[in-house]
């Protein structure tokens, strides 16, 4: 809300500097956007062109004589509307222009000019505040203007800009009167309301209004006939300017500024167009109504439309119809006044128009603020547009005018608060906010004023309470109760030990978007889940949620790539929803990322890089450190492109798949890139074993090596099963030791261990049983031993 | 004998100083000791020498035997240090040249933050609590008080999936989960730390994604101071122990009364060149207030009896201010030379 400083004082002679004023408005909860004058320049003066003369050398120059009530000077002006006899602003030389612009004196084609007649636009206005002539030449004063004199003050521009953030709440700040009245409470002064002085001609208001539906709780209406229409006098518009709004002209202004001034939204209607029968009624599906930026808007049934004989003239509450509009012919005039639903304006205003009046409605008016606006309109038009005020207000009212009293004891507000602030202190406070306060017994039983349509329960009488006794005197004090340990989640306390994990492994934890596209949901999997999209996306590249956190950690892998940053080890733990089968799913995802170099020193030439057995060890590693030793194991499948088709496995935990772990497919990046991917949400539903502790075993063991030569497609742990199938409890370990290809064959060497709990084993056993072994591997596959 | 045997002995301390190899060492050894040695010629004499003298000059030739091995010994000793020590000093290294280093990896800084409130508040014996982050209209904003018309609803400012769904805008339906799941209506204190989302253009202080953490207590008496209790021992843990606050009346529909939360500025003096609180000395923060009476009531808590306090941070925020960092994107964009900046530890802030 941008409050004109002049208009405020006007209201409530607060009696502080700016300063003051603002820091403790925003003490009560008012934030300050900015303080600003509301033209910012110095050594403007009223001058008069005496002569004005084409200069001898440029074409588009004027030479003009101006008395600036000290001296008459010369000036030099190239406003295509200077002229003799007007009065202008002039910036004198030594004057400063907004921009820090400084006038000097300037010798403009061999005429020596003693500074510069001025523009509104020069002033620092936006175009969309000037009318035509005012956007093509400089600013022409009225007759009235005393030369020498400010020029600023004549225009009423002498004025500060206070704009104030206010909150949702408080509708009945975003006017004049409501912020001169919260002023006024908490400085303990008066405040001058605005004059109304009707003179009603003996004619009676000739309406006949019906409101046909629920969401329209008041329609007053008068009729002022007769007006004049000119421009707004100075203050008027200046006024206007400052809150933001354009002048038009006199009629129309009067109504905007009646908005600024008390905060009801008024609509005047060309009564004679617009005609004596009013109907307040929902618009019919479809209805068609042209409004007055001149543009057919389609209804719905949930807009409240304002309709004569004819059908719709208006939108309620957002905007005016085109032909019942007030123009430069209008003579009488119609002043609606009206409560809406808020819920409809909402809407409607949504889906057609946000202006200052919607604003207002959808925030709520009090039957008081309506009427008194409603008269002072008409008191206005009869003021600066010379209209006559017809006798009597018309209207139909279904306002509730029971007023429920909020009922609250001093002992509550101070058990909320945790102070113990005196009774006559918390009356005080609320009866300088305007609150009726009647005592029963321990209660309080208060009635808020009107305006105050946001103080409806004890606790918003609290806050008031709060507000204006300052919450920052209130002391901390500590929370007392039942102290019981703080618990983590077990999934949080899940994650914990996988951060602490691959952080220790040296994966760097990274933070990516939720939002993606479709082509990136799609671009791991064969059979990607199904994904939840956005009804209106803000960009293409953002339509819905990621089903997989791939493609986010190649965007990074990529980002550091192009930057030469080639050892990349990154994971990412993310939530992630879905659909499945039409309802919601979620389920938490750990992407790892790895390429370039696990370990690298040059100068002992060690570079280990990363590879498929090296994110495989970080896999088993992590599986085994959560709790899932000898449970797990990597299959192959069929995968999606991107993935390479032979260095690619899926993994499984009690034979159910977890995940997927491989290498990208070559074709896409420049470095080999190694990714798995792991559902942690069917991960921490494994059972785990508690730790229980075994003594290590007393007896030697005995340690057998055997080689096998097989068809160069046979994975090594075929043979490891048959071994462990044939190899008896005494077998306690079997590995891989050593591969080497030959060229259709592989030989595999592994390294047998058997050792018991209860003897020493014999060498001989031992190779009896190892060649049984040997026996049954050759036996189930083709080998050579 | 006996000062022939001395002189042997001294013969040998004085060669045994030229040897400087094992072998020459070997040599000299059977030069005194060994079966041609003087010694060994004397041994062979004792047979022809009478009872007396056989055993005089046998107590002699065993004296000289010891001293001899001994000296000798302590020769090989030495030897055997000196080529130790060679042998050692030829695999001096440079213990200057770069090490084979495996750096540990770094949590993303805003899940150091996190991690780093879970902990604050475990201690102090909040339960931790999550909810999804695709939430229904119900929680997200029907259940907080926010009425139909507010503004934060509008499909302007939030993403929605649908007209009952949406991306939750804040942590705060975790409140409502929580107060809904306890079944007995027995007190609560829990900090619920998520990803929210705004339909926001992403810029240097904007994010469509971000992180909150929000806190709830719930319980018989609970007041406004100890929300300013709470919420000093939160900023004092993450900005130092000298932080102060203060609360500017607001507006949330979710509580009644309603604070924005700033905290002294821990950069500077009124410095009114401070980038971070522009010389005001405050540092806006985060929004908080009593819990309003219609979420209680909705959520199955009956407000004559219970009372609460909720807030909601951004962890972002707070990750930005105190690691100096100015653009919230540097958070999302994962460049490895901003991670490797936390892989740290951090010293604790005293409690006061």
């Amino acid at each position: 809300m941008k409050i004109s400083n002049n208009w405020l004082k006007e209201f409530v002679d607060y009696g502080r500097d700016i300063d003051t004023l603002t820091n403790d408005l925003e003490t009560i909860g008012h934030e300050l956007e900015s303080v600003r004058p509301l033209v910012n320049a110095t050594g403007l003066v009223v001058g008069e062109v005496k002569t004005c003369e084409k200069h001898p050398d440029a074409d588009k120059l004027s030479v003009c004589t101006v008395n600036i009530g000290t001296e008459l000077t010369t000036i030099v002006c190239g406003a295509p509307n200077v002229r003799s006899n007007i009065k202008v602003i002039v910036a004198t030389v030594g004057a400063v222009l907004p921009g820090n612009f400084k006038i000097g004196q300037a010798k403009l084609k061999g005429i020596i000019s003693n500074g510069m007649l001025c523009s509104l636009a020069e002033l620092g206005f936006e175009s969309k505040y000037l009318t035509d002539a005012d956007k093509d030449g400089i600013h022409v004063l009225g007759d009235d203007a005393v030369v020498g004199t400010n020029a600023l003050d004549y225009l009423s521009f002498n004025d500060q800009i206070i704009d104030l953030d206010i909150t949702p709440n408080r509708g009945d700040m975003l006017n004049m009167i409501g912020i001169a009245s919260e002023v006024a409470s908490y400085y303990n002064l008066p405040v001058v309301k605005p004059r109304v002085e009707l003179n009603e001609i003996p004619e009676a208001t000739d309406l006949n209004i019906k409101i046909n539906t629920d969401n329209c709780s008041l329609y007053a209406a008068r009729v002022v006939k007769n007006v004049v229409i000119r421009e707004s006098p100075n203050f008027i518009k200046a006024r206007l300017i400052a809150g933001g709004i354009r002048p038009i002209n006199n009629v129309v202004d009067i109504s905007n500024y009646v908005m600024l001034e008390i905060g009801q939204p008024l609509h005047f209607f060309d009564l004679n167009e617009v005609g004596n029968d009013i109907i307040v009624r929902m618009a019919k599906e479809n209805e068609k109504i042209t409004t007055l930026d001149n543009q057919e808007r389609i209804l719905k049934a949930e807009d409240i439309v304002i309709a004569n004989k004819n059908g719709a003239v208006a939108l309620a509450g957002v905007m005016g119809g085109l032909t019942t509009e007030v123009t430069v012919n209008t003579k009488d005039i119609l002043i609606e006044a009206a409560i809406f639903n808020p819920v409809n304006i909402h809407f409607t205003s949504k889906r057609i128009l946000r202006s200052e009046a919607s604003t207002r409605f959808v925030k709520g008016i009090s039957k008081e603020t309506t009427l008194y606006a409603l008269d002072r309109a008409a008191y206005l038009l009869n003021k600066y547009a010379s209209g006559q005020i017809t006798k009597n207000v018309v209207m139909v009212d279904h306002t509730d005018d029971v007023k429920p009293e909020i009922i609250i004891t001093i002992d509550k507000i101070n058990n909320v608060i945790g102070s113990n602030i005196s009774k006559l202190e918390i009356i005080d406070i609320l009866e300088r906010l305007n609150m009726t306060v009647k005592q029963e017994d321990n209660n309080l039983l208060i009635t808020p004023p009107h305006y105050r349509l946001d103080l409806k329960i004890a606790e918003d009488i609290i806050e008031e309470v709060a507000r204006f006794y300052g919450i920052n005197k209130i002391n901390s004090k500590p929370l007392v109760g039942t102290v019981k340990p703080g618990r983590l989640t077990n999934y949080r306390h899940y994650i914990k030990n996988i951060n602490q994990f691959l952080q220790a492994q040296g994966f760097n934890e990274v933070l990516t978007y939720t939002l993606t596209n479709s082509s990136n949901n799609q671009d791991y999997y064969l059979n990607p889940l199904l994904p939840v999209l956005l009804n209106h996306p803000m960009s293409q590249d953002k339509t819905e949620l990621r089903t997989t956190l791939i493609p986010s950690l190649m965007e990074v892998y990529e980002y550091n790539k192009a930057r030469k940053i080639n050892d990349i080890m990154i994971y990412e733990t993310s939530e992630i929803s879905y659909l499945d089968h039409q309802s919601l799913a979620t389920k938490t995802l750990l992407t790892v990322l790895a390429s370039g170099s696990l370990i690298n020193n040059d100068h002992q030439k060690i570079n280990i890089k990363h590879d498929f057995y090296s994110l495989k060890g970080t896999l088993e590693s992590l599986l085994n450190y959560l709790g899932l030793n000898n449970r797990y194991q990597l299959k192959r499948d069929k995968y999606h492109q991107s993935w390479h088709p032979y260095a690619t496995a899926s993994i499984y935990v009690d034979n159910i798949c977890i995940g997927l772990i491989g290498m990208i497919n070559p074709t896409r990046t420049k470095d080999p890139v190694y990714v798995m991917e792991l559902d942690l949400s069917l991960l921490q539903n494994f059972n785990i074993p508690v730790i229980k502790y075994q003594a290590p075993r007393k007896y030697p063991s005995i340690i057998k090596d055997v080689s096998f030569i097989v068809d160069q497609n046979t994975d090594s742990c075929v043979i490891i099963d048959l071994i462990k199938l044939s190899g008896g409890k005494d077998l306690i370990n079997v590995e891989v030791f050593d591969v080497y290809q030959k060229e259709t064959s592989k030989s595999i060497s592994y390294k047998l261990t058997f050792a018991s709990d209860e003897r020493t084993l014999t060498d001989e056993e031992v190779n009896h049983k190892f060649n049984e072994i040997i026996e049954f591997v050759n036996d189930k596959i083709k080998t050579e031993v | 004998m006996e000062e022939k045997l001395n002189g042997l002995l001294n013969q040998l301390a004085e060669e045994l100083t030229t040897i400087t190899k094992e072998h020459d060492l070997n040599e000299l050894k059977s030069k005194y000791l060994g079966k041609k040695s003087e010694m060994a010629n004397i041994y062979n004499d004792l047979k022809n020498m009478d009872v007396s003298m056989k055993k005089s000059v046998g107590q002699l030739l065993n004296q000289f035997k010891n001293k001899a091995s001994e000296l000798i010994d302590a020769k090989k000793s030495e030897l055997d240090e000196q080529l130790l020590n060679a042998k050692l000093q030829a695999e001096s290294i440079d213990i200057t040249l770069p090490s084979l280093n495996r750096s540990i990896g770094s949590a993303h800084p805003v899940q150091k933050i996190i991690s780093d409130f879970e902990e604050l508040f475990t201690s102090m014996g909040y339960d931790i609590a999550l909810g999804p982050e695709v939430e229904s209209v119900e929680y997200n904003f029907d259940m907080l008080n926010e009425e139909i018309t507010h503004p934060a609803r509008g499909e302007q400012d939030t993403f929605y999936i649908n007209e009952d769904t949406v991306l939750r805008t804040h942590t705060s339906p975790v409140q409502v989960r929580t107060m809904l799941a306890n079944k007995d209506k027995k007190a609560i204190r829990v900090a619920c730390p998520g990803k929210v989302y705004r339909r926001d253009t992403d810029d240097a202080t904007h994010s469509h994604q971000f992180n909150q953490l929000e806190v709830l207590v719930v319980d018989k008496n609970i007041t406004i101071a100890n929300l300013k209790d709470t919420l000093e021992i939160t900023m004092r843990h993450v900005f130092g122990n000298d932080r102060e606050i203060r609360f500017r009346p607001n507006n949330f529909p979710f509580t009644e009364p309603s604070y924005e939360v700033d905290v002294t500025c821990f950069n500077c003096n009124h410095d009114p060149k401070c980038s971070i609180c522009k010389g005001t000395g405050w540092i806006e923060l985060l929004g908080s207030g009593m819990v309003h009476p219609n979420v209680l009531r909705m959520s199955g808590y009956d407000p004559e009896i219970y009372s609460g306090f909720a807030f909601g941070v951004g962890i972002e925020r707070i990750t930005m201010l105190k690691y100096g960092i100015t653009d919230i994107r540097d958070i999302y964009t994962n460049d490895l030379r901003f991670l490797k900046q936390f892989n740290q530890i951090e010293v604790q802030n005293e409690n006061k």
